[in-house]
């Protein structure tokens, strides 16, 4: 082991440790479950229900801060981890948005029967899917968080059910965010039983 | 060098370890403080698993050496006590690595 490979373990172990909360899992599995619910049950407004959780994000990351001060403290990363952390939730935002949008862009184009042959419009309805699961793949080794690659595994594979049953793009996101929002659920409750609120002296 | 003056320098060089480091409790504490930027107390308390009095007790010798700072504050209308390490206490603390690497490597030297 290198002079400071120890330390830069204890750095990475001590910041992983401070987000196993699962409110993040809880907030992306809502989300799927809302712009899953709206494409199934409320399509005039599917176009434009990711702008809800985008809108959530600033809200659920001061809530997430405050309620996990009090139970696991208040840490100030430093300087080139907290770039980092910048870097990465401003690169999952942006890839995940681009990746709806090119999904929604190319699933209307593939839906289309007169611009296209058969076998791209068999494919249309899982596309969604298989984008957001490449992201979460990518997400997974981008943040070692390995997690991410079995809500990635769900995404994939519910995008080639919905694409075997020609089904509504809205139920590979419906299932991932049923998984996605009980691991984050289960992660919380241990959090919270692993951590009870204590005072400072 | 005769082999007396040998042993003599391992033994100065150990010697020559920062006591107010070299304490299991302190070093936790420090290592745990020269990862971050700053922490306050619940988050080294569970990081560490000393308890109040403990930390306490072992943070005012670290702040009595310079090698650390201690503030205490509010946020939420609850008292927090935050802990940073100093520009001394973080050479200090590299100072006292390399010496421990240093006595490391002339151990698996040796053998």
């Amino acid at each position: 082991m290198t002079r400071n490979q120890d330390l830069q373990n204890l750095e990475r172990r001590t910041y992983r440790d401070s987000y196993s909360n699962g409110i993040i899992d809880i907030y992306i599995g809502i989300s799927l479950l809302w712009i899953g619910a709206a494409w199934i049950w409320l399509p005039d407004i599917a176009g434009v229900a990711g702008a809800l959780p985008a809108i959530l994000i600033a809200p659920m990351l001061i809530g997430r801060k405050r309620f996990t001060e009090k139970r696991i403290g208040y840490v100030k990363w430093t300087e080139p981890r907290r770039q980092w952390e910048h870097r990465n939730l401003v690169g999952a935002l942006v890839l995940g948005t681009a990746f709806l949008l090119l999904g929604v862009g190319v699933y209307m184009f593939a839906s289309d029967p007169a611009a296209n042959g058969d076998t791209l419009g068999n494919l249309a309805p899982g596309l969604i899917a298989w984008l957001l699961g490449y992201v979460a793949i990518g997400l997974a080794f981008l943040m070692s968080a390995r997690r991410m690659l079995a809500y990635g595994v769900v995404l994939i594979a519910g995008g080639i059910w919905t694409a075997q049953l020609n089904a509504s793009p809205g139920w590979p996101l419906l299932a991932a965010g049923t998984v996605v929002t009980v691991t984050g659920i289960a992660m919380l409750i241990r959090f919270i039983r692993n951590n009870p609120v204590v005072g400072q002296p | 060098m005769t082999p007396s003056d040998s042993e003599a320098d391992g033994e100065s060089r150990e010697l020559d370890f920062d006591r107010l480091i070299h304490e299991p409790a302190r070093l936790v504490l420090m290592s745990n403080l020269y990862v971050v930027d700053e922490a306050d107390f619940v988050f080294l308390s569970r990081r560490t698993g000393l308890t109040a009095g403990n930390i306490s007790s072992h943070m005012a010798r670290l702040e009595a050496a310079e090698y650390v700072t201690i503030e205490k504050t509010f946020a939420d209308k609850r008292p927090r006590t935050t802990y940073a390490l100093t520009k001394t206490g973080r050479a200090a603390f590299v100072t006292y690595r390399e010496h421990v690497n240093a006595l490391l490597a002339d151990s698996s030297a040796d053998q």
